[in-house]
């Protein structure tokens, strides 16, 4: 093994040796019964590569599940609201949506920056951030809607009730990034259902993920100079009633980063 | 006992610690650690067992990353760097093979723990950006200037280092 791998693997075991006799935690129930769901739910052997041929089952395995998926999507969708297709698919990466965006004459920077109509301002707040703390990976506008106005700390800092699950489930996200810089690390593509719509004649994906705890949704979609992507646990019906809802926002906008908006 | 459970059972422990050393908050480690576990368990044909040191370690870098999107979702996380991404790689290979492991320990030591991570999964493991970017839940992109910063980091460090 040469230098450098050895001293990453002395560094990483001093990093552990930090924590192997810390104190005992005692999870929650809920934690506990997560963990069980999620185990009962994960029935890969470790590992084991998979040979060639059990490779291939499963991938018609996955074939034949999304067609039955898709028969099912259809004929529900059919009935219920006239839906266009529903479909499930495995990436086996995040995967980059819009990548034939056409980037030529959107601006390169946030010169505009939107947030949703209707949520008054002590129910909302705003920030930039570089993404990843990258310098390079550009600016985004990240702004939070919550259900019921926030409380002011006592050093005047936000405070929402974060042991609230019902408050939880119902806060909204919308971010703002340049279609140059759009970082598509907040919706992975793995094991999702996504829907193919327009937003205001833009390319739009309207995704839910079910997880053990809910249902994730998200709508991302490009409008003339940017993309944006909502974030929570709502409806096609809301996703799209909020995305149609985007006004200007001029006010103060705090930096949680390096680089100016 | 299925290799899920045997992770969970091996590691849970370590994994809160870690989290709640980040991110202060009993409820939030609890979430993060959940959050791993479900990475961990996508990931697990990259696993080569329950009980390997491999297995500990993917479960320590898995945690701690999930823990710095936390934080930087909380707007707190403050480690901004301005060094130009751009380097000769293989000059930077030849000039970290060439050092002793004390000093690369120190320079390791000297990095973000970010920046360790994808150092030890592109290096160590040699997983492919890709693979790495998919257990850490960032992109192609992301891996790819982490791996970048790290090692120019690392050889400034050691440049540093030599002239002492």
């Amino acid at each position: 093994m040469n230098n450098f791998k050895t001293a990453l693997e002395n560094v990483m075991q001093k990093d552990i040796e930090r924590f192997e006799n810390g104190a005992e935690h005692e999870f929650s129930a809920e934690f506990e019964k997560n963990m069980a769901e999620l185990s009962k739910r994960t029935g890969e052997p470790a590992g084991r590569k998979r040979p060639k041929g059990m490779r291939i089952v499963r991938v018609f395995a996955a074939v034949a599940a999304a067609v039955a998926l898709f028969a099912v999507g259809t004929l529900a969708g059919a009935v219920s609201s006239g839906f266009n297709v529903v479909q499930s698919k495995r990436y086996s990466l995040p995967t980059k949506l819009f990548t034939a965006a056409d980037t030529e004459d959107c601006p390169t920077t946030i010169e505009t920056v939107y947030r949703l109509d209707g949520f008054p301002m002590n129910q909302f707040s705003i920030s930039a951030y570089n993404y990843d703390y990258d310098y390079d990976s550009g600016v985004g506008i990240s702004s939070t809607y919550f259900p019921a106005p926030w409380e002011p700390d006592y050093d005047g800092s936000m405070r929402v009730p974060k042991n609230d699950e019902l408050y939880m489930a119902k806060i909204i996200t919308l971010d703002q990034s340049t279609k140059e810089t759009f970082d598509f690390e907040y919706a992975d593509m793995e094991f999702v259902a996504y829907k193919q719509l327009t937003v205001n004649g833009g390319q739009a994906y309207f995704i839910t993920r079910e997880r053990y705890y809910g249902t994730e949704s998200y709508l991302i979609w490009e409008s003339e100079d940017y993309i944006f992507r909502l974030a929570g646990s709502f409806s096609e019906e809301r996703a799209l009633e909020l995305a149609n809802s985007l006004v200007v926002y001029d006010g103060e906008i705090p930096f949680y980063g390096q680089r100016e908006v | 006992m299925a290799e899920f459970e045997k992770l969970y059972k091996n590691y849970k422990r370590l994994m809160f610690g870690i989290a709640y050393d980040i991110l202060k908050n009993e409820q939030d480690a609890e979430d993060a650690v959940q959050e791993a576990f479900i990475r961990l368990a996508d990931n697990l044909e990259k696993i080569a067992g329950a009980d390997s040191p491999q297995a500990r370690n993917f479960a320590v870098v898995v945690t701690r990353n999930i823990c710095f999107n936390v934080l930087r979702k909380r707007h707190i996380e403050t480690d901004i760097d301005d060094v130009d991404v751009c380097s000769d790689k293989s000059a930077e290979d030849e000039f970290l093979s060439a050092q002793g492991v004390e000093t690369l320990e120190r320079a390791l030591e000297s990095l973000p723990e970010k920046y360790r991570d994808i150092l030890y999964l592109t290096a160590y493991e040699e997983l492919s950006l890709r693979e790495a970017a998919k257990l850490l839940g960032i992109t192609y992109e992301n891996a790819k200037s982490r791996v970048k910063r790290a090692r120019k980091k690392v050889s400034e460090f050691l440049k540093e280092v030599s002239y002492e």
